[in-house]
């Protein structure tokens, strides 16, 4: 009896040992959608594009509504790096020149809290959140590996 | 030697100088991005909830060149207003308040003209397939469709991208981006029916054309372009031109290279070829502060040799939507309306 604690204990313990390493490493970037909108998933190339402004509508016809974080984001550079291999500042040439066009570069929410409210609340509206944010208000299209560590996990001391 | 000469040598030193004190300053200086409450300069006023959005660009311009006076002039009031609701259609215009201050009017091309540079309609069939009727830009080449002031690295333009074909086109395009090869492959073909509307008065318009325009984009640095073009000016309806482009736009971390070239044949024969190109390099020097240089060369219709032309300039960005240039200009066999000297300008994207 006292061996089947002190096995448990010790199982216990190594879950939590192996929980606690994987939070310190850098967290994944979930890139989401309104709730059951579209259906399907988005690949890289395609994600570029939407966050680039060259590719406007889904395939239900619906168009394409992309957010971002502040350009100092710890998750938006991750992102902007990850998809579009440019920081915010290197894309500034780029929005000038599609702002002569009459194109602007995707709204911008302050908070991935704001950004999860905006996602769900906006038609076409595609986003990303730390993975470890994701919950029900929306829905994961596809997850990128190279996120910071998730902020809820970075905050605890 | 007069003090205009004097001032003209030691303008391109002066401006160096000027670089080189101001580079410490103004180094590693953080947010570039001008804010009035919920507008932002550059990035244009929405007007509420209509769909609308007012911007534009404004410059002002002084050129100190050879066999000239000086002159200063308010060269540019752009004013752009575009519709974009959550449907399909878009529309666009922009209208542009060409010289209307200027100290003196030598030619034709600096008269005070309201002119209309684009008025269009779009309806995107889908992101593959998009048609636009009215008056557009020339799906020629790069600097032609970018060609505004605070988007350009200098005051000048490269003659390639201004005397080989006219600037704007009405009639209609098809354009869109294709999916390719792990590539977005930006496409544009377009016909001038050969009604310009409000046409420029220094300008010779297309009596009819039709051309193609694919841009590739090799990596997220590297892109290349294929323009190709067949057609007519109402200057000589008779006379049926052929044009075929390459180009290419390299950006990272600030650098930037690019450069157009330009072969255009005549059914006239080989006396009315204009071919030509330039090779433009950009280099931060420090901050805001960037350094410019751009050789040119064009031959045209009639001409037995070619222009060449240097141009040795700074553009000091303040902000993001604001840029102060000046360029110190030299060249061989210039055409009509380009001279040697300094150029300045002050150009605001709001």
């Amino acid at each position: 009896m006292r061996l089947a604690i002190v096995l448990r204990a010790a199982a216990m313990l190594l879950f939590c040992w192996h929980g606690a390493g994987h939070a310190d490493s850098g967290d994944g970037i979930a890139v989401i959608v309104a709730r059951n909108a579209h259906g399907g998933t988005v690949d890289r190339r395609e994600l570029a594009a939407i966050f680039k402004r060259k590719k406007h509508f889904w395939p239900d016809g619906t168009r394409i509504a992309p957010v971002n974080l502040p350009a100092g984001d710890p998750l938006r550079r991750a992102f902007s790096g990850a998809v579009l291999r440019n920081t915010p500042e290197e894309l500034d040439d780029y929005w000038r020149d599609q702002y002569f066009h009459g194109e602007l570069p995707p709204y911008v929410v302050a908070s991935q809290e704001a950004m999860i409210r905006f996602v769900s609340a906006t038609p076409g509206a595609i986003g990303y959140v730390s993975s470890c944010l994701l919950d029900r208000r929306v829905s994961e299209v596809m997850r990128l590996d190279d996120g910071p560590p998730c902020p809820r996990q970075a905050a605890t001391p | 030697m007069g003090f205009r000469v004097y001032a003209k040598r030691l303008a391109l030193p002066c401006l160096l100088l000027l670089a080189c004190v101001l580079r410490p300053a103004i180094a590693g200086q953080p947010d570039d991005v001008l804010r009035l409450g919920g507008y932002e300069l550059g990035r244009g006023l929405a007007l509420g909830d209509s769909g609308f959005t007012l911007g534009g660009y404004a410059t002002a311009r002084a050129e100190d060149t050879d066999r000239a006076d000086p002159r200063a002039a308010f060269s540019h009031l752009s004013l752009m207003l575009w519709w974009q609701g959550s449907g399909r259609f878009r529309f666009f215009t922009e209208a542009d308040l060409e010289d209307a201050f200027a100290t003196r009017r030598p030619r034709v091309e600096d008269e005070r003209f309201l002119a209309l540079e684009r008025f269009y309609g779009d309806y995107a069939f889908s992101d593959a397939i998009t048609v636009r009727a009215g008056k557009f830009l020339t799906p020629i080449g790069r600097w032609n469709q970018i060609h505004a002031d605070p988007l350009v690295w200098t005051t000048s333009r490269p003659l390639v991208t201004d005397a080989v074909f006219p600037g704007t086109a009405t009639g209609a395009m098809l354009f869109g981006t294709l999916p390719i090869a792990d590539r977005e492959v930006e496409y544009a073909v377009f016909q001038a029916l050969g009604t310009e509307w409000r046409r420029k008065p220094a300008e010779d318009p297309f009596s009819e054309a039709r051309g193609l325009r694919l841009n590739v984009p090799l990596d997220s640095a590297l892109q290349i372009g294929l323009s190709l073009a067949g057609f007519e000016q109402e200057g000589r309806r008779d006379e049926r031109k052929h044009l075929f482009g390459l180009d290419f736009m390299w950006r990272r971390a600030g650098r930037e290279l690019s450069g157009e070239a330009v072969y255009r044949d005549s059914s006239e024969g080989a006396e009315q070829v204009e071919k030509g190109g330039f090779l433009q390099a950009v280099m931060p020097l420090g901050g805001r502060l960037y350094g410019v240089g751009r050789i040119e060369s064009l031959r045209v219709a009639g001409s037995g040799a070619a222009s060449r032309i240097a141009v040795l300039g700074l553009n000091y960005r303040y902000a993001r939507a604001i840029s102060l240039k000046a360029e110190w200009l030299r060249g061989s066999r210039l055409p009509d309306g380009v001279s040697q000297g300094v150029l300045a300008s002050v150009s605001v994207l709001f």
